[in-house]
């Protein structure tokens, strides 16, 4: 049977398939099937707690990172140099003289970008929030 | 009219509203059933293993990940518990990896069966598809009527693309054998 035969087969094999009575459940199907289903729902403890994902963790880490360093080089850096006590200032200056010393790097390095990469960076954020809005209301719908 | 799409309805279950599986299990139930009795050969059992499949599906909800389609996750699971029950009950399916090489006259059948009414055409078809073994008329069913793609029925059989192929050719050849075969004994018996 050559291609074109077998090609033409297919069509027909798919319009007579849709002539095709399908066979019925029983009327308690549905009922039945969540009759068992409600029993293992009940049966199993309800999580109070939503599972925190992998990037949920990452980023939750790092935010908390950046926090302490942000407070390690500014506002405890202050209090701390403020003591005169040696092991403060060793302290101060092992440690947090030299992340008062980054931050104040990075910071002067953002001062120094032009505001077009702000306004660019605001947009794709606002962009990909959009996208990422639209594409939930879209596949949840 | 429901517009809501399957991902919607699995994701309020996973938020823990179990009530919205029905939506589901009534947009699916038909074809399930139809997919483990062509399997199975049995109403009774075909009830059943489409019911086990629906609650396995349910509590496998969470490893469903949307890679594929939620229906075509579902009937993998479908098949499969029509083929262990199926293992378990010790039934006999023949295979449909026979020879079918017989040649098959396409444009006289074709043209018999277009020129029956609509009634007397669902009666052949139902006939012929009897005739076929259950692993061929789930093939059928889940490419004709349910429009899986050939990939999809991998999926859901867990053959390979090219076996899908050339048992849904044997399949297609020999539903027109036996349609064939119907309406040459139809004839004889008016004659």
């Amino acid at each position: 049977m050559d291609k074109r035969e077998d090609l033409k087969q297919d069509e027909f094999i798919t319009k007579l398939m849709k002539d095709i009575d399908l066979k019925e459940p029983s009327d308690q199907f549905t009922n039945q099937v969540m009759d068992q289903v409600m029993q293992d729902w009940l049966s199993k403890p309800v999580d109070a707690k939503k599972p925190v994902s992998k990037v949920q963790w990452i980023i939750g880490s790092v935010i908390v990172v950046l926090i302490l360093l942000i407070l390690l080089g500014t506002d405890i850096r202050t209090i701390i140099s403020d003591f005169e006590h040696p092991i403060f200032t060793r302290i101060d200056h092992a440690f947090l003289q030299p992340i008062h010393q980054i931050l104040s790097h990075t910071l002067k390095i953002f001062t120094q970008l032009p505001m077009l990469v702000y306004i660019t960076i605001i947009a794709m954020s606002f962009l990909a929030l959009i996208d990422k809005m639209l594409n939930r209301i879209i596949h949840y719908r | 009219m429901n517009f809501r799409t399957d991902n919607y309805y699995i994701g309020k279950i996973k938020q823990g509203d179990p009530s919205a599986y029905a939506v589901l299990v009534d947009k699916y139930k038909k074809l399930a059933y139809n997919v483990a009795l062509q399997l199975t050969e049995n109403r009774e059992d075909a009830e059943e293993v489409a019911q086990d499949a629906f609650v396995k599906a349910y509590q496998a909800l969470d490893t469903y990940k949307g890679d594929s389609k939620f229906s075509t996750w579902l009937y993998r699971i479908v098949y499969n518990t029509a083929i262990s029950r199926m293992r378990k009950k010790k039934l006999n399916t023949k295979s449909i990896d026979e020879d079918y090489s017989t040649s098959v006259s396409v444009i006289a059948t074709q043209s018999s069966v277009k020129k029956m009414e609509v009634d007397e055409r669902k009666k052949f078809i139902n006939l012929a598809l009897e005739r076929m073994n259950g692993d061929e008329k789930s093939l059928l069913t889940l490419f004709y009527l349910e429009e899986n793609s050939v990939d999809e029925v991998s999926q859901v059989t867990g053959l390979s693309i090219s076996n899908v192929k050339v048992k849904l050719h044997r399949a297609r050849k020999k539903l027109y054998l036996q349609l064939e075969a119907l309406l040459q004994s139809e004839v004889k018996a008016i004659l």
